[in-house]
């Protein structure tokens, strides 16, 4: 496992100078003058020239290539923001807590949520708590987060005055952004823990420990829910990868000064170094949270892992013994 | 408490208390289900259910439907036999016949949502269909236990082997300490030929002979009296098919556990059982000793079974397949469920109940022209 687990970190490498390679060319491609837009229609000819200067465009392309991945890769300096002048690495770290706070609370409460009404809905398949929490799920599941969030707003902050619509300065700015993201997650998670579940309750394993005279109740948790969690989790890990760049919009919506807005502010105003930077930031994060979701699916299924075991070591070994 | 009685109205021919005599709830029954009591007959001696101590296991006009949707599925209509202590009984049949779910009927662990269950099974005294869960607990496993048809499926596959065995026996032994019930567990994997060099690994690691010895190892880990097999050995090649056979039959000999074989080899019959019953459409067609049945099969669908396989002795003849397909459990005709595929059904065959005919012994036969099916292979030179 060891061995797996340093070796997908490596493979991480060449994923993100690929994606890094990517994203600077496709910001290199958008069309634009980065100097005007920042100076403005009233800037002279002089001006915009030496701005350009300034900002390193008018080199070859694959000069100005290869300066930004040595930068980015042996220095890890993401650059400054070209309206700001703030370093983006600092700016992003400063974000960073809000949207990481925003997403985990909501998905962490949503599995906590969703999870145990998708195995009650499983366990007591057919009755009215199966059919209540399929049509609840089914309702909440519909509406987009960002309409939940304008419900919220509506209830909470203009007809009830409890929270604030907006801004990240105290806890309760965060409570409506969380549950707007908590009322989708956990909806989708209860649906897909219960089509686990019952699709683990129908196997033979589960009718064989009944058969061996294991109660219902320990059939359903101890012999059941491990297996139907496998894909559950995977679903879960996913989510997480989405959680820095996801809350965009609510983000805007709630005017929460985290990642999302950030890289959302940064692509309308062309300020290209923030935009890249934080393109391989999140990529970096994706790899990560992957590589997580695929470690603690092997701690679940012995059989995947068995896959990622070294199996040439095997190999070797045996044939060491055989020499010898 | 409450679901316990909403069950017992559900099943409204139930009852609870001592086992009855067989006549009285004949009579009891033939207001609801008259055109059934030809069924009671099935197979037995008309004796009390239970009241032998030589009988483990009585099962007295069993039906088990289920529901799919908008379709009703008679998986098994009207089922009667005993199987004695330490003795076999295999029940024969093609996929779709019931077989299974006469199995997982009797432990009561068909999904309760879609499926009822009717009529008497008489264990130890205990009639099971009216039993409660807590009863069922007790016996699942520890009294009765089942083999399942596929090893692959059948085992867990996040749990070790050992821990799946050990779990068993710590279940149906309360307090034995967790090192103990690991020893006994190695020692039965020991017995059915799995090292302990094994034993602590996944079950996907095993071939699939090695999965079913496991199956095997917690099904005779806490000593059953009565074992169901189910396909104990279909997913298996023919060496380990043998392999298994040999083993279950060395381990319930020393046990003096009862067996209900469900397959669809009469050759494992033939090694295995003592009693025979051939069932086709949810209903035993025929039953016997193992010798009644083989020597003299009767019935015309199991006369087509004994033609569906090959000869050793022949000379070679074309096999004789019984033509067409098992009618669908949703959809059995009237009368013989036999009678669209049987060569010599005839317009008497094809509506009203079937005679259950006593052939001497324990052998009988529900087919309202046997006599004649007879004669015509006489004539044949058949029979």
């Amino acid at each position: 496992m060891v061995r797996y687990t340093i070796k997908r970190l490596l493979l991480t490498i060449p994923i993100i100078i690929i994606v890094a390679i990517l994203i600077f060319c496709i910001m290199k491609l958008t069309p634009g003058d980065p100097a005007k837009m920042i100076l403005g229609d009233s800037a002279t000819e002089e001006e915009l020239q030496s701005y350009r200067e300034y900002l390193g465009l008018n080199r070859p392309f694959l000069v100005q290539l290869g300066e930004y991945m040595e930068r980015v890769f042996l220095h890890f300096d993401f650059g400054t923001s070209w309206l700001s002048r703030k370093s983006i690495a600092e700016e992003f770290a400063v974000r960073l807590p809000r949207s990481f706070a925003i997403s985990c609370y909501s998905i962490l409460v949503g599995a906590l949520f969703g999870i145990p009404l998708g195995v009650l809905a499983a366990v007591k398949q057919n009755t009215f708590a199966d059919k209540f929490i399929l049509f609840l799920s089914s309702f909440m599941h519909v509406i987009p987060n960002y309409v939940w969030a304008l419900i919220l707003i509506i209830i909470f902050s203009v007809k009830l005055k409890w929270l604030p619509s907006y801004g990240a300065d105290s806890w309760q700015c965060y409570i409506m952004p969380c549950a707007a993201i908590f009322i989708m997650g956990f909806t989708g998670m209860a649906r897909m823990t219960r089509s686990s579940m019952l699709e683990v309750i129908r196997s033979d394993y589960v009718m064989a420990a009944r058969a061996q005279g294991f109660s219902k109740r320990s059939v359903n948790y101890r012999h059941a829910l491990p297996n139907a969690m496998i894909p559950v989790i995977t679903a879960l890990g996913t989510q997480f990868s989405h959680a820095l760049g996801g809350t965009m919009i609510l983000e805007t919506i709630f005017s929460i000064p985290g990642t999302g807005t950030y890289i959302q502010g940064a692509i309308s105003n062309r300020d290209l170094p923030i935009v890249t930077g934080t393109v391989i930031i999140l990529a970096i994060w994706f790899c990560l949270v992957m590589l997580l979701v695929d470690l603690l699916y092997a701690a679940l299924d012995p059989r995947i892992k068995a896959q990622y075991e070294a199996r040439n070591r095997t190999w070797k070994r045996k044939e060491k013994e055989a020499k010898a | 408490m409450e679901k316990l009685e909403k069950e017992k109205t559900w099943k409204e021919d139930r009852h609870d208390g001592p086992p009855r005599g067989w006549d009285k709830n004949k009579e009891k029954k033939e207001g609801k289900h008259g055109r059934r009591d030809h069924h009671h007959k099935h197979g037995l001696s008309g004796e009390i259910p239970g009241a032998d101590p030589g009988t483990i296991l009585s099962v007295r006009d069993l039906w088990v439907e289920y529901t799919s949707g908008t379709q009703l599925i008679k998986a098994v209509n009207g089922v009667s036999f005993d199987i004695k202590r330490g003795e076999s009984l295999g029940l024969v049949g093609e996929s779709g016949c019931g077989k299974s779910t006469i199995a997982k009927a009797l432990l009561k662990i068909l999904p309760e949502i879609s499926s009822r269950i009717r009529g008497e099974m008489w264990y130890e005294g205990v009639e099971m269909a009216a039993a409660s869960e807590e009863q069922m607990l007790k016996i699942r496993g520890e009294e009765i236990s089942m083999i399942f048809q596929d090893p692959m499926t059948a085992l867990n596959p996040v749990k070790r082997v050992i821990d799946q065995v050990s779990a068993v026996v710590r279940l149906h032994n309360p307090g034995m300490p967790k090192t103990k019930a690991e020893r006994i567990s190695i020692d039965m994997l020991k017995e059915v030929g799995i090292g302990e060099e094994r034993v602590r690994d996944y079950p996907h690691q095993f071939s699939g002979g090695m999965q079913q010895r496991v199956e095997v190892a917690i099904g005779l880990s806490c000593k059953p009296k009565l074992l169901l097999a189910d396909e104990p050995t279909t997913a298996l090649d023919v060496t380990i098919q043998a392999q298994v056979l040999d083993m279950m039959r060395t381990l319930m000999h020393e046990k003096n556990t009862a067996l209900l074989l469900i397959t669809h080899n009469l050759g494992i019959v033939a090694e295995m059982c003592d009693y025979v019953a051939v069932l086709y459409g949810g209903e035993i067609v025929e039953y016997g000793s193992k010798r009644e049945v083989f020597k003299d099969p009767r019935h015309p669908y199991t006369i087509g079974l004994f033609g569906a396989i090959p000869d050793m002795h022949g000379q070679g003849e074309r096999l004789q397949p019984i033509e067409g397909v098992m009618p669908e459990p949703s959809d059995l005709p009237d009368g013989c469920k036999f009678h669209t595929r049987c060569p010599y059904a005839t317009d008497e065959c094809k509506s009203g109940t079937m005679p259950v005919v006593d052939l001497g012994g324990t052998h009988r036969c529900q087919c309202c022209r046997l006599d004649e099916v007879k004669a015509i292979r006489e004539k044949e030179g058949k029979a």
